[in-house]
């Protein structure tokens, strides 16, 4: 019988191109690196871990990858502190007492505390008992602590939890798994053998005009090259704390087309910068710039 | 997962008919190319890679690398590492045999080299029974390291009571040391074109060698990029120190009083528990620089470094000293970019490029800033030991060095000079003491030392 786990090889065998023009629909722009990393992910059946600067649209990946496979995605937000009760399951306390405190006065007879209607699923165990293979994404993982790394390092290896008054569950089917770092903190070597590796660096300016004309189709094609190259410079050049991301690219776009732009100047950016840099030393560095030697004509010198 | 059905087949085909046309062939050179370059790169890896190679096929070199890169480098710092072994390794077929040709020649010339290192390692006139590869290393030993080899053999050989007994003595010697030194220096694997490749990737992939640089040397636009360099050291280490010392684990314990408090509205069913949270103590750092005279060069990268880390941590205390102690802390205040900073401080401050009096600054800090010496805080000392009063100096150390965690100083002298100083003597006695003259040093300093 061509039973559910054929149809999972089935859906899984699209080809690289097909990934591609998935991406593409959903206004993902993708280099060939990234589509080939996600590919091999899916075929090989192994955890994709992404690194990157903060804003080069690793969790979006995620989620584009979700919709284009046409299933739910499961996130798991890390950070400091995150234990195995949050991520994995928890037992319904309060709910547990109360059902004590109705056997007792209603004298119902005795009832297992212990069973799955007490069961909290927190994103993880929700992953492995999915019905449909969902997309699993572990959000910053270098956030978390070496203790939890290792256990979260388990968990993608067998897929199985083991929930001492239950018993063990195992994966329905095995989640696509999309990890995310920035690198805050070196991860074990032994997490990172288990994945394949995709570092996605900021876009180049030809691959940002791209997304901006996919994401913001109101942007005239020259202006939207002006704001790449603009946005490369700052990027590349000026030494700001925290470098404009993707999305504050396209937020910066979507505005200057509000306000009516439609050829870029320096008073331009100077009047919306607010928008891209979002710290008072960087935005006065950039006033400096722009009153020093002008930022428009350097950039697109540049690009 | 599946095997991909072509794999197997493809394999034992590969250990059927090896040739340097072969993809498997390729791929496991490739990654022994990456192992020699430093990559850690394991055969579950490889395996991966060739599944990989399986699944997007050879025909686009960009798929290829994609490929490569995804399954055999596991780390963001690695990729320029392996692009350029990439680029190196995988040329167009006519670039191949123009390599080949040029590593034929090359093959010739280290034959020739060999015959003559053989000539010269002798014992007592008579060649001396080493491998190729043993030959190989004496080559790469460099000029002072072949004539000293060639000294100890020339040494061996004559004198009374030697006799050509001795030769395998002498001879097992020589080969323990040149296999010693090939151990340390990273095995060759023998194949010309590999070994070539590899020094090539190795020098390309060389880490900034500014961070090796004695800071004192540094002219005109590398003292610009050193100085952004420790921008970016510092905010790397503060980040980790921030990370490490907030609170790793919510409470786990739960809290009584609290608990019951909160569920008398219950009836006394504990619904709603309150847990007590664990305090974590992040270690306190007091820093004290010299920026006298003889230390001008360096202060400058100490406070760069230091307004680095005070950015973002908040528990450090900074101080100045030459002939007197000034407290920097408060021009470190969140926000404000460093050139003003540094302004400010050097504005107000009288102290900079004065001589040096540690005595009197160690008792200024004893005195007027006893409240910052607690027993969890570290005192860290930068400075060449180079003061008036050294014995006075180090006797206020060791008794300021009693009411905090530990003292760690960071000498900028290098550690050769250090033996015939009296007063490094003297305050190594009171502290513990660590070279501190270029980036990587400071670095090192601050990851294990105040940082563990």
């Amino acid at each position: 019988m061509a039973g559910g786990g054929e149809e999972e090889v089935e859906r899984l065998a699209y080809s690289l191109e097909w990934l591609r023009s998935a991406f593409e629909k959903d206004g993902y722009i993708a280099g060939e690196e990234t589509l080939v990393s996600v590919y091999l992910s899916l075929r090989l059946g192994k955890p994709l871990l992404v690194e990157g600067p903060p804003g080069v649209g690793k969790t979006e990946l995620a989620k584009v990858l979700a919709r284009s496979l046409d299933t739910e995605l499961i996130r798991l937000q890390c950070y400091e502190g995150l234990d195995e009760n949050k991520a994995l399951y928890e037992w319904n306390y309060q709910r547990q007492l109360l059902r004590i405190q109705l056997a007792r006065t209603g004298g119902e007879g005795e009832q297992d505390l212990f069973a799955e209607e007490f069961l909290l699923e927190r994103p993880l165990l929700r992953a492995i008992r999915a019905e449909r293979k969902p997309v699993l994404l572990v959000d910053e993982v270098d956030k978390t602590d070496e203790e939890f790394e290792a256990f979260l390092f388990e968990v993608l290896s067998d897929f199985t939890v083991s929930v001492p008054e239950l018993g063990t569950l195992r994966a329905r089917q095995i989640p696509v798994v999309v990890l995310t770092s920035n690198n805050e903190r070196e991860l074990s070597d032994g997490l990172r053998r288990r994945c394949i590796y995709l570092y996605i660096d900021f876009p180049t300016v030809e691959k940002e005009v791209r997304i901006i004309r996919s994401r913001a189709p109101e942007v005239a094609e020259e202006l939207g090259r002006e704001i790449a190259q603009t946005v490369h410079y700052l990027r590349s050049q000026l030494e700001v704390t925290r470098r404009p991301s993707i999305a504050e690219t396209l937020d910066w776009a979507r505005a200057l087309v509000a306000l009516d732009v439609d050829r870029l100047s320096d008073e331009h950016l100077g009047r919306t910068a607010n928008l891209l840099l979002k710290s008072r030393d960087d935005l006065e560095l950039l006033r400096q710039e722009i009153g020093a030697r002008g930022i428009l004509g350097k950039a697109r010198g540049d690009a | 997962m599946r095997e991909p059905p072509g794999l197997r087949r493809g394999l034992a085909e590969a250990a059927l008919t090896p040739g340097p046309e072969r993809v498997e062939w390729n791929l496991a050179r490739f990654a022994h190319l990456l192992r020699m370059a430093g990559l850690r790169v394991s055969s579950a890896e490889v395996l991966d890679a060739a599944k990989a190679l399986c699944l997007v096929g050879v025909a686009h070199r960009d798929r290829v690398k994609a490929s490569l890169r995804a399954t055999l480098i596991k780390s963001g710092q690695d990729v320029p590492l392996f692009e350029r072994a990439f680029d190196l390794y995988f040329v167009p077929v006519e670039d191949k045999r123009a390599r080949a040709e040029f590593y034929r020649r090359q093959r010739e010339e280290q034959a020739r080299r060999r015959r003559r290192a053989g000539q010269e390692l002798v014992f007592q006139t008579q060649p001396l029974d080493l491998r190729p590869e043993q030959l190989d290393v004496y080559l790469r030993l460099g000029e002072e390291g072949q004539r000293r080899l060639r000294d100890f053999l020339d040494q061996s050989s004559s004198g009374a009571l030697v006799e050509a007994r001795h030769r395998s003595l002498v001879e097992n010697i020589v080969r323990g040391h040149l296999d010693r030194h090939r151990r340390e220096t990273g095995a060759p694997t023998g194949d010309e074109e590999l070994d070539a490749l590899a020094d090539e990737v190795r020098v390309e992939s060389e880490a900034d060698p500014l961070l090796y640089q004695d800071l004192q040397g540094l002219e005109g636009p590398e003292l610009d990029r050193a100085v952004a360099l420790v921008r970016r050291l510092a905010r790397r280490l503060a980040t980790r120190i921030s990370r490490r010392y907030r609170l790793t684990r919510s409470g786990t314990q739960v809290d009584f009083r609290r608990t019951i408090r909160r569920n008398i509205r219950f009836g006394g069913i504990p619904l709603r528990l309150a847990h007590r949270r664990r305090r974590v103590k992040r270690p306190r750092l007091v820093l004290v620089a010299d920026v006298s005279g003889s230390m001008a060069r360096y202060s400058r990268f100490v406070l760069q470094f230091l307004y680095g880390l005070a950015s973002v941590v908040a528990c450090i205390e900074s101080f100045a000293f030459s002939e007197r102690l000034e407290r920097l802390t408060p021009h470190f205040a969140r926000g404000r970019p460093f050139a003003r900073t540094m302004a400010a401080v050097m504005g107000q401050s009288q102290i900079w490029g004065g001589g040096t009096d540690l005595a009197a600054a160690l008792e200024t800090l004893e005195t007027r800033y006893a409240g910052k010496l607690t027993p969890d805080s570290v005192l860290v000392v930068v400075s060449d030991t180079k003061t008036v009063h050294p014995q006075a100096a180090a006797a206020l150390l060791d008794r300021v060095g009693r009411r905090v965690k530990d003292v760690l100083w960071l000498n900028t002298l290098p550690r050769a000079e250090w033996r015939e100083l009296a007063s490094v003597r003297a305050f190594q006695a009171c502290a513990r003491m660590y070279e501190c003259n270029t980036l990587a040093h400071l670095e090192q300093v601050i990851t294990r030392q105040m940082l563990s």
